[in-house]
């Protein structure tokens, strides 16, 4: 299976859940951009390995349903958010996970949040950072969903292939709570750094920001009114690169 | 710049996005225009930014009961507090200076629109457009003829627009003060308990009083209880020795009660029996709660029974939430302090056309900021600093000099600080990733982090932050201040003022350990965040680096 091939999965899945996508920096944030270009759609230009953060603060805040892409890089940069991610995901006091001892520094719910929705955090693992020429990662050894577990999340897997990888964000995104995947994705057909090249994000970060928050907005309305106002999720309403 | 004046209370000219009350266009919708007075929108804005206002043209006299003025000057009860010996001097200047009511109409009063409400803006607004917002009001005071043009109820802390007003030749009349409760209990106990022992007793009593004289309260529907509600507001009215319009109370009422979900409503009816003598009427908006009616009968000779509706029974039916903050709004402050409410200090601003005008004018100011409100100095914990200032999120990494805060958030609802979500980080870039995910979902957020912290989060600052146009406000403490630390903090500590101003990021600074100084900071830091774009800097400075580095204090 190819990066598009799954990312175009996990966004139809996204939108079919009516879920808050963040794309973590590189070509996972252009591929992003390119195959379903939606206004929950938040695509990191910058900043390499802090999607999961973002995307967490913004789940605890809003309660909402969200799923987080990035690649194998950024995941690698990013190990010493997990923890903190886990805890502004757990339930109750933040004290959740495997190992946890009670007392550790636990998330703490204030007033304006809201009861927490699934979070999908999916990594694309083709093993190079592709979107600077295809060097290899580190990602071959090291078992990164033992990883996720250990530092607080209650479901890390594995998952190779498109039906199975249907499956699982289906079912990530019917619970809620954070779930951890990690997609073994083939490196790029004729070598690495070959792949389909996306052009960069035709738009300024500020109006990403923009068309987010007030989509954000949206969703929160829609939430609160208990409105059933799901996008309908069709194939057809996705733009093929 | 553009600058757009329209008759009425126009939509199209007003922010999408409001965070108070009473510049929530359902609010205005139902408020804005009422008889006696012409109501404008005033827009001023360019590529980058907006402010917006709404002026009042006042032509006769008494032609409204809060926003006007005319009623102001005259002392009109329900809007204002003097001391006895102000009072007295004002009089006195009243009447030695003539017929200055009459004098002072026609006015233009830009009440910006309400006590909480201040005047609003989107974008990246700037200097200039206040001053052009301004010199538009002032336009249309010419247009009007008017002789006076005030600005009411402009909090003092607005440093902004007081400095805009005094560039514009405007004296400050102090005003009157907001009255907010911050909620710190869930029970009628907890509430008695967080006073004094001499207030408390003093409470208790009172609470026996009302017991003895079997008066009771209880929660109503506000749209069936519409006709108890005119009744009783018909009846406060006439005790201030006015004639009410019953029609004009009603219908007003039965606006604002249209124009909001009735879930946000909360109605509390006080009486003996099942005749109600006072009643209380609440509006939830965000974390505040606002009382926006409150009457009583004085007929049926009850007392306590205001207070019993507007303080004790909503926390007995458990109608005040622990975290929210009760707005008891701007009069009869005195009586409301002493059950607990914190006053925010508001203002006008005024200008006169005429030599004689201008005489008395200036006397007033002088006379009334001298018999001014001060704010009430009640907040001494840096979490409800944080909270006071307008944060609800808070994340960061230690530091031995943020300890207090630190503890604080950790234990919040302990300590009844429900309003702030505290999550704590594993470095300084995620903490900053974390508070833009919870902006992008709502949250006004707060990164504390030591300076050092700072390098580590500078790429999360730069290239999330500031080109994504998210305000945010980061809490640094200064260690290495000047130098005059230890040797791994002083190399940033040193430059830490120009790496800030070079990376554009705007700073303000305290001294840690100084409550009212903190709260400054803290809340201009959210406002310059709000305006934009990006990230503002609040800069601690440790009190004995301060000292070190032999700094006034």
């Amino acid at each position: 299976m190819h990066r598009d091939e799954a990312l175009r999965i996990v966004l139809l899945a996204t939108r079919g859940g009516g879920a808050a996508l963040f794309a973590g920096n590189g070509f996972v944030a252009r591929a992003a951009v390119t195959i379903d270009d939606r206004p929950l759609n938040f695509a990191m230009l910058g900043s390499m390995s802090l999607a999961p953060a973002l995307a967490a603060g913004f789940a605890h805040r809003t309660g909402l349903p969200v799923v987080v892409v990035e690649g194998d890089g950024n995941a690698l940069m990013g190990l010493s958010s997990l923890p903190a991610v886990a805890a502004a995901l757990a339930g109750g006091d933040g004290h959740a996970g495997a190992g946890g001892h009670a007392g550790g520094g636990g998330a703490r719910r204030g007033g304006g949040e809201a009861a927490r929705g699934p979070f999908v955090h999916v990594v694309l693992d083709n093993g190079v950072y592709e979107s600077t020429g295809g060097q290899r990662t580190l990602s071959p050894r090291v078992d990164l969903c033992a990883i996720a577990v250990a530092a607080g999340y209650p479901s890390a897997r594995a998952v190779t292939g498109g039906a199975v990888l249907t499956a699982a964000m289906a079912e990530a995104l019917a619970r809620p709570g954070p779930t951890y995947l990690r997609v073994r994705v083939d490196p790029a057909p004729g070598g690495p750094g070959r792949a389909a090249i996306h052009p960069r994000v035709p738009r300024h970060p500020r109006d990403i920001a923009r068309r987010f928050v007030a989509a954000a907005v949206t969703a929160k309305a829609a939430k609160a009114d208990k409105a059933a106002a799901v996008t309908a999720c069709t194939e057809e309403g996705m733009r093929r690169p | 710049m553009r600058v757009d004046t329209e008759r009425g209370f126009v939509e199209r000219l007003w922010p999408e996005r409001v965070d108070r009350l009473h510049a929530d266009p359902r609010w205005l919708r139902a408020n804005a225009n009422r008889p006696g007075r012409d109501v404008h929108t005033v827009r001023v804005s360019d590529g980058f930014g907006a402010v917006s206002a709404l002026a009042y043209v006042h032509r006769t006299a008494g032609a409204s009961e809060a926003y006007d003025l005319h009623g102001l000057l005259l002392g009109d009860p329900p809007v204002f507090q003097w001391s006895a010996e102000g009072e007295k001097r004002l009089r006195a200047l009243l009447e030695g200076g003539g017929n200055l009511p009459a004098a002072l109409l026609p006015a233009v009063t830009v009440v910006l629109p309400g006590y909480d409400a201040g005047w609003v803006a989107g974008g990246r607004w700037t200097a200039a457009h206040l001053n052009a917002m301004i010199g538009a009001v002032a336009a249309l005071a010419a247009e009007n003829a008017a002789t006076t043009c005030a600005f009411l109820y402009v909090p003092r802390e607005d440093g902004e627009l007081t400095a805009a007003l005094r560039r514009a030749s405007f004296l400050p009349v102090a005003l009157t003060a907001r009255a907010c409760l911050p909620v710190r209990w869930s029970t009628l106990s907890g509430y008695t308990d967080s006073f004094s022992r001499h207030r408390r007793h003093k409470l208790r009593n009172e609470l026996v009083r009302l017991r003895r004289l079997g008066v009771r309260s209880w929660r109503a529907d506000p749209r069936r209880s519409l006709d108890t509600m005119v009744r009783l507001r018909c009846a406060h009215v006439r005790k201030f020795g006015r004639e009410p319009d019953e029609g004009a109370e009603r219908r007003r009422l039965a606006q604002v009660l249209d124009n909001f979900p009735e879930r946000d409503f909360g109605l509390v009816l006080t009486g003996r029996g099942d005749l109600a003598a006072s009643c209380a009427l609440f509006l939830r908006h965000g974390v505040q709660l606002h009382l926006v009616l409150a009457a009583t009968d004085p007929a049926a000779e009850l007392p306590y029974a205001h207070y019993e509706s507007a303080f004790y029974a909503p926390i007995r039916l458990g109608l005040t939430p622990a975290g929210a903050e009760v707005d008891y709004g701007i009069s009869h402050l005195e009586h409301k302090v002493l059950r607990g409410c914190v006053a925010a200090p508001l203002d006008a601003w005024v200008r006169v056309a005429g030599e004689r005008a201008g005489g008395t004018l200036r006397s007033l100011s002088e006379l009334s900021l001298a018999h001014r409100v001060e704010a009430m100095p009640t907040l001494t914990s840096p979490l409800d600093i944080v909270r006071a200032a307008g944060v609800d999120f808070v994340t960061g990494v230690p530091d031995s000099e943020l300890a207090t805060l630190v503890a604080e958030l950790e234990r919040g609802p302990e300590l009844g600080q429900t309003g702030v979500s505290y999550l704590p980080a594993t470095r300084e870039d995620n903490a900053v990733a974390l508070a833009a995910g919870a902006t992008l979902g709502g949250a006004t957020a707060l990164v504390f982090m030591k300076s050092m912290g700072l390098g580590t989060a500078v790429d999360a600052i730069t290239s999330l932050v500031k080109v994504y146009e998210l305000p945010l406000v980061l809490y640094v403490s200064w260690v290495g201040y000047r130098g005059r630390d230890v040797p791994h903090h002083n190399v940033l500590g040193e430059v830490l003022e120009p790496t800030l101003a070079g990376l554009g990021i705007p700073s303000v600074r305290h001294t840690i350990g100084r409550p009212a100084e903190m709260l400054a900071a803290v809340r201009r830091a959210v406002a310059l965040a709000r305006r934009g774009p990006g990230p503002v800097a609040v800069l601690a400075v440790p009190a004995q680096l301060r000292e070190a580095a032999g700094d006034a204090p």
